[in-house]
This record gives structure tokens, sequence and C-alpha cells, in this order.
């Protein structure tokens, strides 16, 4: 993946996102070292400092980078030393790492319920939303049911702008957003067999004017569900 | 004239006298090569994850970044390093082929003594990291390496 820059005996470009041409590195022949290669932008300089800060110290160390060790020099943790002191405080660490490991393990746990109860009362407001705005979310312009559950999650994260933050969008994929739409399809076709007295004797009469209610209301109701639902009915 | 098996005499020559040890000898310990090996496999893995895929990471640092006076270049089986680049004698190119298993030293082999400054040469390159206080280029071609002077 070539963010930009100059290859060997290219042309000057930009270096990721939030480089411009000015940025770019160039090379030049017989160039002195800071003109070879692309110049990493900033930000992908920072988060890859901080990576390689991190891994480095704590893969060849064993103790994760917190700051605290900044009297122990990195290459002391590569090449083994019989400096007591240096051990000693290298065991106090590694308790002081298994500690906090214990506490970041149960920080886990606690940040996992807390998204369990997040998705479900997520999913609930979905459901809700859903129910009270079926009519606004199906017209005749949608198409299709992706094109219904992008509209859909549009119109939920516009509605409840206090339960999502400005780069979440709504927890709910595609298949609950599907399954709760036939929930709430069949109770519709359900009402609508219920008030028009719909049974298989007159299913054909009532199916047409239900299917051509509808096709201009609920375009992705299908003709196999509102049969089964008129049967399911009879058989109760 | 008596016929003269040379094979036999290359034989005599190898096995007589002491064994050179591999401070001598251009051979460097698995341990030198297997702390070099980890610390520039974590280097261009850690870089990958963070700038996606790369041929190779150089990292430039020394008094000014503007003008770097050392850089570490790390290939997936090769390593180069440019140290005291702005020095007006002294300058060291290091090279460290994985799959030789050599330290090249302004473009010769070096034995486990010599290659000590290579291990110091890294670790400062560590410390500058750790320190902050580097700059990163990505990519960085062999052809482009062959032309620093």
């Amino acid at each position: 993946m070539h963010g930009g820059g100059v290859g060997p005996g290219g042309s000057p470009g930009s270096v990721g996102s939030a480089s411009s041409a000015s940025e770019a590195s160039t090379v030049r022949r017989g160039g002195d070292l800071a003109k070879t290669g692309y110049r990493v932008d900033k930000r992908q300089q920072n988060n890859l400092s901080e990576e390689l800060r991190n891994t480095l110290h704590e893969q060849l160390t064993g103790i994760p980078n917190k700051g605290v060790l900044k009297e122990m020099e990195l290459y002391k943790g590569i090449f083994p030393t019989n400096d007591q002191e240096l051990i000693e405080k290298t065991l106090d660490l590694l308790r002081e790492r298994a500690a906090l490991s214990k506490e970041r393990a149960e920080i886990n746990e606690i940040r996992r319920e807390k998204d369990i109860v997040k998705a479900d009362r997520s999913f609930k407001e979905a459901e809700s939303f859903i129910k009270e705005n079926i009519s606004q979310i199906i017209t005749n312009n949608v198409k299709d049911r992706i094109e219904l559950f992008n509209k859909f999650k549009t119109q939920f994260k516009e509605s409840k702008q206090s339960f999502f933050k400005d780069d979440e969008d709504p927890k709910i994929d595609y298949n609950d957003f599907s399954k709760l739409m036939n929930e709430q399809i069949n109770s519709l076709a359900d009402s609508f067999i219920t008030e028009n007295n719909v049974n298989r004797s007159n299913q054909r009469k009532k199916y047409t004017d239900y299917i051509e209610a509808a096709k201009q209301k609920y375009p992705t109701v299908t003709i196999a569900k509102f049969k089964q639902l008129v049967k399911n009915r009879e058989d109760t | 004239m008596a016929n003269i098996d040379m094979n036999e005499k290359v034989q005599r020559g190898m096995m007589a006298g002491e064994p050179v040890s591999s401070k001598e000898s251009n051979t460097l310990s698995a341990e030198l090569l297997s702390r070099l090996d980890q610390v520039f496999d974590l280097i261009f893995e850690s870089s990958k994850q963070v700038l996606g895929n790369i041929n190779s990471i150089g990292i430039k640092y020394g008094k000014s970044l503007k003008s770097p006076d050392h850089m570490l270049v790390v290939f997936p089986e090769d390593v180069h390093g440019f140290e005291g680049w702005n020095n007006t004698s002294g300058k060291s190119r290091w090279r460290y082929q994985r799959r030789q298993k050599t330290i090249l030293k302004n473009g010769v082999a070096v034995n486990e003594t010599d290659a000590q400054p290579f291990v110091a040469f890294v670790q400062a390159s560590l410390d500058a990291i750790q320190q902050q206080q580097v700059a990163f280029s990505k990519n960085i071609t062999h052809k482009e390496l062959q032309e620093v002077r």
C-alpha cells in the first residue's frame, strides 16, 4: 500500500490522508538520509512511535511500557544483565504486571457486561422505534430490505441522538433488523386479517385487497407469509 | 611422477591446527542473531500493523531530524544501518543479511566482536524510539540505499 511520495525515479506525491505534496519526501540521486523513502505522516508517525515503544518494551522485557521503567534502559532487557538491583526491580515490576493484568481482566469483564447491556438496550430501542415508525420507514421509494435497513439506521440514529456518539452507528445488524421487521409486518398483517375477517374461503378477494394495500404501504410483505398467517389463525 | 590427491591435501590442511573460534571467524553466535532477529521482526511487524503493507521501515534519528545522523532501515530479510552520516569521517555503513547470517561493516563481513558496535547502534536506535526522537519513512528501496553517499 503505497501512500504516495516518491519511488525510485518517481514524482512527488502525498503520504497518507494528512500529508500534502510539500510534506512528502523526495528521492534525489546521491541524497542524504532524510531524502530516502516516503515520509510517514504525522498521525501515523505518532501511532507508530507509540506502537513500537509499547511493543518493543513489552515483548523484549516482558514488562508493559507504563513509563515506570525510565531508569531501566530498553536494551538491558534485550541483553541480559548481572545487575542484582535491576533484577530485583524487574521482579517487582513483573509482580506489578501480574496485578495489572488481573485488574485489566476485571475491567474488560465489566466492559463486556456493559456492552451486553448496551447492545440489549440498543436492540430494545430499535424494536420500539420500528414499531412506532414503520410507516415512515417503509415507503414506496424503498426498493429492497438493504435500502430499508440503511434508511432505518439513519432515522434511528437521528431520533436517538443522545443514545449514540457522533461516530457511532446503531449496533443492530441486518439480521436483527430483518427479524424485527418480519415480526412487525406479521403483526400488521395479523391486524389486517382480524379487522377484515379474512378466512380461507374469502382469501382470494381479501388477499387481493391486502396485497394492493400492502404494496402501497408495506412493499416487503410476502404472499406466502400472508397465507400462512391466515392458516395459523384458523388452525388455532 | 606420482599422482597428487588434491582432495586429500585440502582435507588435511583444514584438519590441521586449532579450531577457529566464532569470535575470530565471521560466524556470529546463534544467541546474537536470535536477539537481532527478534528486535527486527518486532519493528517490522509492528510497523506493518500501523502502516499497512510496507516493504521496509526506516528509522531516522540524530541531532536534527531534518538532516539525520543515523538511519536504520528494516526489510523482512535484510537490515541496513547508516551511522554517523553527518560526520566528515568515520561513517559506518552496516548491513545485516538474515539468510546469510552475516553482518557487514562498510561491505566487509565482521566477526562477533566487531559486530558489537552494530549491536550498540541497534540499541541506540531503540533508545531513540523509546524517547520518541525519531522520524519514520516507509518503503525505502534497496536502490535508494545504494544511492546514499
